[in-house]
């Protein structure tokens, strides 16, 4: 068989693939690599991979690939059709559409990420400090987060951009505080699990301070699911942040956020149907390549499925 | 049995869900689509809105209109015939002897005085028509009287020149002839203070005119129909029925398939896509509103009248016109629209164009050659974007950040008429077609102090207030000689065109599309007739 001989492999390969592993580095790279193994044999998250690395690059390479300045203004050649000149055709200031989409790639990645940045750590700290203590700590956190849960998350979203006033970084922050919930709520879930364990127990006896237990030992197994769940969540800050530029609070013009752009294009929809047909491609396949990006990831991570 | 059976059937055949095809309007009936949201009250002492006046300007004629051809002039409607004292102090009307209301009871100048007072005594938004002029409830029971059943005298505190008071007051909602009974004997008290029906009239009609509502059913439709006992010409149509369809492309759907005869809320797209169809004409009326930059001149660098004029050089007027603002609005630069008496022409209106030497040449006249950084705060409703937009990429071509801040009508309000912006984008109508409508608001300020609070006055909003111009506009309203009081107003507009507060940019087209089985379909700035209107 040659599966049989293949065992035996030197190299970096035979390293990754080695039975045995000779150090805690050799098993942290030997798990990296079979968890990449896992996940390209996942054809559906390999596509999610390559729309979000085709975004990343896009956003970075944006002034490239752009043949167009973003705002660069000409009445006389409003609304025209997609062309070879103008790919997804002009829109009613005459700006080139693919260009705007191109830039707006930026506007999304960065909103997302900033979230992604934000939400994740205070969901992290809530849940496990509200975990771990349990006691008052839990009661007052988790009422707390079930307050913010009981609103829809677009509703709230809403409320706090229109109490601090429109705009992207005020928009990031609204967005940041309707996600970070339901992430408290799961770190909080994986924290009870693995309070009661014998290591835990094994450090605390040792005399480790309370903080240094949170984070040096429950956080670190928290962090796969919450990573699964706010890469699932991307698409959702990318649809209210798309939902927000929609309603005027997001991004203010003329920034080229794909929601306000495709609320712009909504005028025209029966002549020129692309200006808001490109802009809302752009949120599908890119919400769509999130989804399957963070199925795949989870798969991969979560060990309850294997 | 049959007057109910004929209308039902009506109702049920327009209401009921489109037909596959072969729609049509009923013959003796208007059916027009327009966005109904915003209409609260049908009672012309309250109405405040668009919908309402319009529709109550066909149900209730007025002392005095406007000519249906040339706005600037007035016409007898109740009143035949009116007179001022030599001392300019005592107007007089004559009612015509046969107008009636639709009951058939007589109407008459006690009605008349009832309704006048009413409007003041209630004293919605609307009372400004008459308290503008003097007109107070606490003098006017000496102010009004009815001096026999077919005069009214009124008493003016200034001798203001005829065309304007008249103009600006008794065409308004507030001078239609209600019916004194109806209106008494449907008074609710509340806390000793009487409604003069105001709960009655909001929502029904008795007063004298070619139609009343016959239904209103909030954000769904607006049934009137016509009177039995009117004076003038009968309505060309009996019924007039306005249904509430919020959306620019549905109106243009419906009225393809000839659902309806006419829309009235098309954007400039869906009125492109019909101006080649041949069963629709499309009327466009220049109304006496402006799209216009107002610019806060509590600023330190915005009170530059050389940093106000640059901005001026920035609008393309002539690009927008034809792309932007097509179907939406004529560019004008001047505060004095055109078709109102004393508006510079078309040409002298319009001094400005996009011309990025000359507004380098006055930034840097004005002080500011690099140029400066400034919140520009507008309406999230198109076109208004779409403007705000044009101006910032040309103002960054000078050297000026423009930062845009889109938000909700009614916060853009709040915050124009509390000082609290740089630059706005907004829009403001003017009540009647005469220079004073507009210069009285946009280029007089009575009290510029920050704790007058005037904020009906833009002029107060953008904290400017200049006194040779309040003396030219002052002595111009009062003048009597036509000719001088026209070379007066032309004066301040060409001052106000370099040193005013505000930009115009854009005067407020009103475009109608109407298929073409409606004939005689008279349309005016102040005034859409229905009644004329046939199949």
């Amino acid at each position: 068989m040659t599966a049989a001989i293949e065992t035996e492999r030197s190299g970096l390969v035979g390293y990754l693939t080695a039975e045995v592993s000779r150090s805690p580095t050799q098993a942290s790279l030997q798990r990296l690599y079979f968890g990449c193994r896992r996940f390209a044999q996942n054809p559906l998250a390999m596509v999610g991979f390559f729309v979000l690395v085709a975004l990343i690059l896009i956003a970075v390479f944006a002034p490239w690939i752009a043949p167009f300045p973003m705002n660069e203004q000409n009445l006389q050649t409003r609304l025209l059709w997609p062309s070879a000149d103008h790919l997804f055709g002009t829109d009613e200031l005459g700006r080139d559409i693919f260009s705007r989409v191109v830039y707006g790639s930026r506007i999304t990645l960065q909103i997302t990420c900033l979230v992604a940045v934000i939400a994740a750590p205070i969901g992290l700290l809530v849940g496990t400090v509200s975990g771990y203590f349990g006691g008052w700590t839990d009661t007052i956190m988790m009422r707390l987060t079930d307050v913010f849960l009981s609103f829809p998350p677009l509703i709230l979203a809403l409320g706090f951009v229109a109490a601090l006033g429109p705009g992207i970084r005020n928009a990031v922050i609204a967005i940041a505080l309707t996600v970070w919930p339901p992430i408290a709520r799961l770190a909080r879930a994986e924290t009870l699990t693995v309070r009661s364990s014998d290591y835990i127990a094994a450090i605390r006896a040792q005399g480790a301070p309370a903080w240094r237990v949170v984070v040096k030992h429950v956080m670190p197994m928290c962090l796969s699911s919450v990573i699964i769940r706010i890469t699932l969540n991307m698409a959702g800050i990318i649809l209210t942040a798309a939902a927000l530029g929609f309603l005027g609070l997001g991004a203010q013009p003329p920034m080229p956020e794909w929601g306000a752009m495709l609320s712009t294009g909504r005028q025209y929809l029966l002549g020129s149907w692309f200006l808001a047909a490109a802009p809302g491609l752009a949120i599908v396949v890119v919400s769509l390549g999130f989804n399957l990006f963070g199925d795949g990831l989870r798969d991969v991570l979560d060990p309850r499925d294997e | 049995m049959r007057r109910l059976l004929a209308p039902s059937l009506i109702l049920a055949a327009t209401l009921a869900a489109t037909p596959p095809a072969g729609a049509a309007t009923p013959n003796d009936t208007l059916v027009m689509a327009w966005n109904l949201d915003a209409l609260i009250t049908l009672d012309p002492a309250q109405i405040a809105e668009v919908n309402g006046n319009d529709i109550m300007r066909n149900v209730c004629d007025r002392l005095v209109a406007f000519d249906m051809k040339d706005s600037s002039k007035l016409v007898p409607e109740l009143a035949e015939s009116w007179s001022v004292s030599a001392d300019g102090l005592t107007l007089t009307f004559k009612l015509r002897k046969d107008i009636k209301f639709p009951s058939g009871k007589a109407a008459t100048a006690h009605d008349a005085v009832w309704s006048l007072k009413r409007a003041i005594h209630l004293n919605f938004g609307n009372a400004a028509n008459l308290t503008e002029w003097g007109f107070s409830a606490a003098k006017a029971d000496e102010q009004f009287k009815a001096v026999d059943d077919h005069t009214i005298e009124i008493k003016l505190d200034k001798p203001y020149p005829p065309g304007l008071i008249l103009s600006a007051a008794f065409t308004a909602n507030v001078a239609s002839v209600l019916n004194k009974e109806t209106g008494e004997k449907n008074a609710k008290t509340t806390d000793g203070k009487s409604d003069y029906g105001n709960a009655w009239f909001k929502t029904q009609s008795d007063c004298v005119g070619p139609y009343r509502v016959r239904t209103w059913n909030a954000n769904d439709v607006v049934i009137i129909e016509q009177t039995d006992n009117y004076w003038g010409k009968k309505p060309g149509l009996r019924r007039v029925l306005i249904r509430h369809i919020p959306e620019s492309g549905s109106q243009r759907l419906a009225l393809e398939k000839a659902d309806i005869d006419v829309a009235r809320l098309l954007n400039s797209d869906d009125l492109k896509g019909l101006a080649s169809n041949k069963d629709v004409h499309i009327e466009q009326t220049l109304m006496h509103g402006f799209t216009y930059l107002a610019f806060n001149a509590s600023d330190p660098i915005l009170s530059n009248p050389k940093v106000r004029l640059a901005f001026r050089y920035l609008i393309d007027y002539e690009g927008l016109g034809k792309t932007i603002m097509a179907y939406r609005g004529a560019p004008r630069g001047s505060l004095v629209p055109i078709g109102a008496f004393g508006a510079l022409d078309e040409k002298a209106g319009l001094p400005f164009k996009l011309d990025l030497d000359a507004a380098k040449k006055a930034m840097v006249e004005g002080g500011y050659p690099n140029g400066f950084q400034k919140k520009l705060i507008l309406s999230a409703n198109t076109p208004n974007p779409d403007l705000a937009q044009h101006v910032q990429a040309n103002a960054a071509k000078i050297g000026i950040k423009l930062d845009l801040e889109q938000m909700a009508d009614a916060n853009l309000f709040t915050k124009m008429r509390g000082r609290e912006f740089e630059v706005g984008l907004i829009g403001w109508g003017a009540g009647y077609p005469d220079a004073h409508s507009m210069v009285s608001r946009h280029a007089q300020n009575p009290d510029n102090r920050p704790e007058a609070k005037l904020a009906q006055y833009p002029t107060w909003r953008s904290a400017w207030a200049d006194p040779k111009v309040n003396e030219m506009a002052a002595q111009a309203m009062m003048e009597r000689d036509s000719a001088k009081r026209i070379a007066m107003y032309h004066e301040l507009q060409k001052h106000m065109l370099e040193n005013g507060p505000m930009a115009y940019m854009f005067q407020t087209i009103r475009p109608i599309a109407i298929r073409k089985e409606v004939k005689d379909f008279a349309i005016a700035p102040f005034k859409v007739a229905y009644e004329t209107a046939r199949k």
